[in-house]
């Protein structure tokens, strides 16, 4: 049986070969995924590295199946849609409060700050039908029209890893697959229910199955509760400063995504082993406007930990990455109970939006000072109390936010700031931070160029300006200032961050893109002196991209993109990074699949380049282009019946001139590291 | 504590000399003075007056707030004549020890209602105190073209023939730069502008300025320059004849430099 799996799988690859060569395009599915894809790569690049963007993704594909009822629609629902700003959605409640609902989708146009590639972008995912809901809880109905989503993904880099070898030190006690597991079960929009299972490279995998557990059940729209979940849950309130779990967007191309769009409570699906609660919590509605979401949660973090004078157990930081593959991350594994209670108080009526959050955490063990001197202000004991006040107002075309957090005994940050749509075709972000050097918070996310949003000071301004459908302008600068020291910065220090882009779009099948991008920074010395001083360091980015579409199979994206990074005296490093991507997704056909062929040169690590990859399920992964060589990758998606999907990828890096590639236990002998992927996704 | 301002004035003599005090207004506006229409253009694109209905005059002052006495005084007019313009402008920088200051006069000719051209002469003067004084002569030209309501191109360039100063005493250099900018008023209320300048010596400067026109009576204004990286932030207020702008450039080395002018047009 098992075997005639196999061969009947092998038979179907090989048709989905021959289909591709052959340009054999059997009409059957359609392929909605286009537009999904297309959004993705829009806001990708205002993403942090490491983001999973399986929730965007999720999100999007569920509207696609049920389109979100324009006429019945809430705030928090829109803020769902990542393509749209918070002043598009405040202008869009605006319109509905004065003209009633809408009756014709293009209405959308005449809304102020709504260009035709919003418009564009939100038509696939939207109706102003009413007959989608079927809310009814009946157990037969849950049965019957539940909707069930299980997806396995398996990936394995093909070299062997020195850290598998046989050490006599630190190694990798586990096997070298990656497993993922995610079964997901959704009734309407009132129940759902997720379990999810990951194993990640290196750990071990037969004497327990799975590393990481996951799983929730999530009640929505139970009369005066407007969620309740059970399990594991993200909390993302205000501008992120005080209360916000799972990442979140920054500065990116497009200006207006400072202003961060809160999602409130939500069932947590994805494999990130850090930043979510476990527990129970629910969104209640008080009376009117007012919302109430009291939570709580324990979990067991990882922590290196060492014993203090007393002979307590003490840590200095929490380890997040959540692997478990050497003795040493084996046994810090859980060794940090969190336990964490606290409650969201908001008002929301109209144009106004106002928050308290209040919220107490208890480590197991307590925290020490770190040695480092930069390090000195964070956070010590076992015991902290947070609390923060959020608002959003809409004044006519001005939409006003901001949010003021407190470590209790310790520091404050604030944030406060604004959008505007100058006129139809322009609009402008202006925001102001300041976060204290000792502002103590585990779920900190506020807009900052820093990785934490501590220490810091800056303000951010930028625009928009899409004078027509083919031409759009963005810019924005930002300066800061860090005025205690950070790591490698011996001293206070200041920068800017400008970025400049435009996207010209003669057509629907063709699109080019210019980017230039600067970032000015101040960092020790790399001279050898008893006393550090600080050195400017210049990073800058020059991007050329097109996208041409030849013709409904086949499109086309080559990029050129030129680096530059020069730290003080020292001669400028220049790196560059070329490829062509190749796409092949014709309307109704089995198979899909993309193609990217890249060439680059860097001098070195600081002038590395980032890009994005296509992966499996239109996911995104964030490639890193460092050293000299080559990059390919391939990725097909076959369906092999109408709700089987099953997704491959092949991924190489070929480097030249080097006998290793990759560091410590990750060391690979020769020139070449790959990596494959299988994914199969079974929806019913 | 003199001689450290005299210090750092000689040592960014250079960029002191290229900031031409523009007024509050493009000031404001990232000192975009290359594309857009206003009286302090005399200090940039001299072209950029022949677009200006009725006689004006203003007159700006700004302060340095990283010293009380450093400061820069300014003043502008302009006649127009059908459609030959004459202007005339002064400015005054620098404190008692050290100054600097510069006349000049601008013919400027409109060709048709939307392309003119424009020639300004200028008279430098240095006085240092205990080192003497030393003078100089430098041109600048200047170009202008509307291309429609909304979009306007614009071009200058300042001692394009690279003058000195006189004396040998006072190595100073009467800088020359060049300049071009575009600006596009997105709606009657949103203006922006940007401008590429060059200056030698030192690396191209992109500035980007944005003026909106919230009432009739008041305008708020904003913008950045790159290099040296600059904020800029101010607003302007409207009546009737008379108008008064405030402005304050953050610089990341300089700190803040509050200004403000007074205008009048007939």
């Amino acid at each position: 049986m098992h075997l005639k799996l196999r061969l009947d799988m092998h038979c179907k690859f090989f048709t989905a070969f021959l289909v591709m060569i052959g340009f054999i395009a059997s009409a059957q599915t359609p392929e909605p995924q286009l537009e999904i894809k297309d959004i993705l790569e829009s806001v990708a690049e205002n993403l942090p590295d490491d983001y999973d963007m399986t929730e965007l993704i999720d999100i999007l594909i569920r509207y696609k199946k049920h389109p979100v009822n324009l006429n019945k629609t809430t705030p928090e629902e829109l803020n769902t849609f990542i393509f749209l700003s918070p002043l598009q959605i405040s202008n869009f409640f605006t319109r509905i409060k004065e003209s009633g609902n809408i009756a014709d989708i293009l209405e959308l146009q005449s809304i102020d700050g709504f260009d035709v590639k919003t418009v564009q972008s939100l038509l696939p995912f939207v109706t102003l039908n009413e007959d989608t809901e079927y809310e009814k809880l009946v157990l037969r109905n849950m049965l019957n029209l539940g909707e069930n989503d299980l997806m396995l993904r398996f990936a394995q880099t093909l070299q062997k890893q020195k850290g598998f070898t046989d050490l006599p030190g630190n190694r990798y006690l586990g096997s070298p697959e990656r497993f993922q597991t995610r079964y997901r079960y959704q009734y309407g929009s009132i129940i759902a229910a997720a379990i999810t299972l990951d194993k990640d490279a290196g750990e071990k995998f037969f004497s327990k199955p799975f590393d990481f557990y996951s799983g929730n059940i999530a009640l929505s729209k139970l009369g005066k509760i407007k969620k309740l979940i059970l399990g594991d849950y993200t909390m993302q309130f205000g501008q992120g400063l005080t209360l916000w779990s799972g990442f979140s967007f920054g500065k990116g191309p497009d200006v207006t995504s400072v202003a961060k769009k809160d999602l409130g409570l939500r069932p947590y699906n994805s494999t990130n082993e850090y930043s979510f609660f476990r527990g129970v919590s629910a969104t209640i509605n008080l009376y009117n406007g007012f919302d109430f979401t009291p939570f709580v949660s324990y979990r067991n973090l990882d922590a290196s930990q060492s014993l203090d004078i007393d002979g307590n157990l003490v840590q200095s930081t929490i380890n997040q990455t959540g692997l478990h593959r050497t003795p040493t991350e084996i046994k810090n594994k859980g060794s940090l109970s969190q336990l964490i209670y606290g409650g969201v108080l908001q008002y929301a009526k109209n144009e106004l939006a106002i928050g308290g959050i209040a919220y107490h955490s208890k480590y197991g063990n307590s925290f020490i000072t770190q040695s480092a001197l930069y390090d000195r202000f964070s956070f010590t004991g076992n015991a902290l109390t947070n609390l923060g006040l959020y608002y959003n107002y809409t004044f006519r075309n001005i939409y006003f936010y901001g949010e003021g957090g407190k470590s209790l005994a310790s520091g404050s940050a604030y944030l406060s700031g604004l959008l505007t749509s100058l006129s139809p075709t322009v609009s402008a972000a202006l925001t102001y931070r300041n976060y204290a050097k000792n502002y103590h918070n585990f779920f900190n996310q506020g807009v900052s160029e820093s990785s934490e949003a501590i220490n810091e000071k800056g303000l951010y301004a930028g625009l928009n300006i899409i004078p027509n459908k083919r031409w759009a302008f963005s810019f924005y600068g930002d300066y800061f200032r860090f005025p205690w020291l950070k790591f490698r910065v011996d001293a206070p220090s200041s920068g800017y961050e400008i970025l400049s882009q435009v996207v010209y779009t003669p057509n629907k099948t063709f699109k080019i893109l210019l980017r230039f991008k600067t970032e000015n920074k101040q960092q020790n010395t790399d001279l050898d002196v008893p006393i550090n001083f600080i050195d400017n360091v210049k990073r800058e980015g020059y991007r050329i991209e097109s996208n041409w579409q030849a013709n409904q199979r086949w499109r086309f994206q080559n990029r050129i993109e030129v680096s530059q990074y020069q730290k003080g005296e020292a001669k400028a490093e220049f790196g560059y990074l070329v490829y062509q991507d190749v796409d092949y997704s014709p309307l109704f056909s089995k198979i899909t699949g993309n193609i990217r062929v890249a060439y680059f040169s860097t001098p070195g690590y600081n002038s590395r380049i980032y890009a994005y990859e296509d992966d499996v399920l239109y996911s995104f992964a964030f490639g890193m282009y460092s050293g000299k060589g080559f990059r390919t990758y391939l990725n097909l998606k076959y369906n092999l019946a109408k709700k089987l999907n099953i997704w491959a990828r092949y991924a190489l890096f070929y480097y030249r001139n080097v006998e290793t590639v990759g560091t410590y236990l990750d060391e690979i002998e020769g020139n070449q590291k790959s990596e494959i992927k299988l994914q199969l996704r079974y929806q019913f | 504590m003199k001689i450290l301002y005299g210090l750092l004035i000689v040592l960014s003599t250079t960029c002191v000399y290229a900031q031409n005090n523009l007024g509050p207004r493009l000031s404001a506006m990232a000192d975009n003075g290359a594309a857009v229409g206003d009286i302090w253009c005399l200090q940039a694109n001299p072209a950029g007056i022949a677009f200006i209905a009725q006689p004006a005059i203003s007159l700006n002052y700004i302060r340095n707030l990283l010293s009380e006495e450093i400061s820069s005084q300014g003043i502008v007019a302009v006649i127009p004549f059908g459609k030959n313009y004459l202007g005339t402008s002064f400015q005054r920088y620098g404190f008692s020890a050290y100054n600097e200051s510069k006349v000049g006069f601008t013919y400027s000719k409109r060709f048709g209602e939307n392309f003119s051209l424009a020639l300004n002469g200028n008279y430098h003067q240095l006085k240092i105190s205990n080192y003497g004084s030393s003078t100089g002569f430098s041109i600048d030209f200047g170009v202008f073209y509307r291309l429609n309501t909304s979009f306007s191109i614009g071009a200058f360039t300042n001692n394009p023939s690279g003058q000195k100063f006189n004396s040998d005493l006072i190595a100073a250099k009467i800088p020359t730069s060049f300049n071009i900018g575009t600006s596009y008023l997105a709606t009657s209320q949103v203006l922006i502008a940007t401008t590429v300048s060059k200056v030698s010596d030192q690396s191209i400067d992109f500035r980007f300025g944005l003026e909106y026109k919230l009432y009739n009576l008041l305008s708020l204004r904003g913008g950045i320059s790159t290099k040296p990286f600059k904020q800029h932030v101010g607003f302007g207020l409207n009546y009737k004849k008379f108008a008064m702008d405030m402005a304050t450039t953050f610089d990341t080395n300089l700190g803040y430099a509050p200004q403000i002018a007074i205008g009048y047009a007939l």
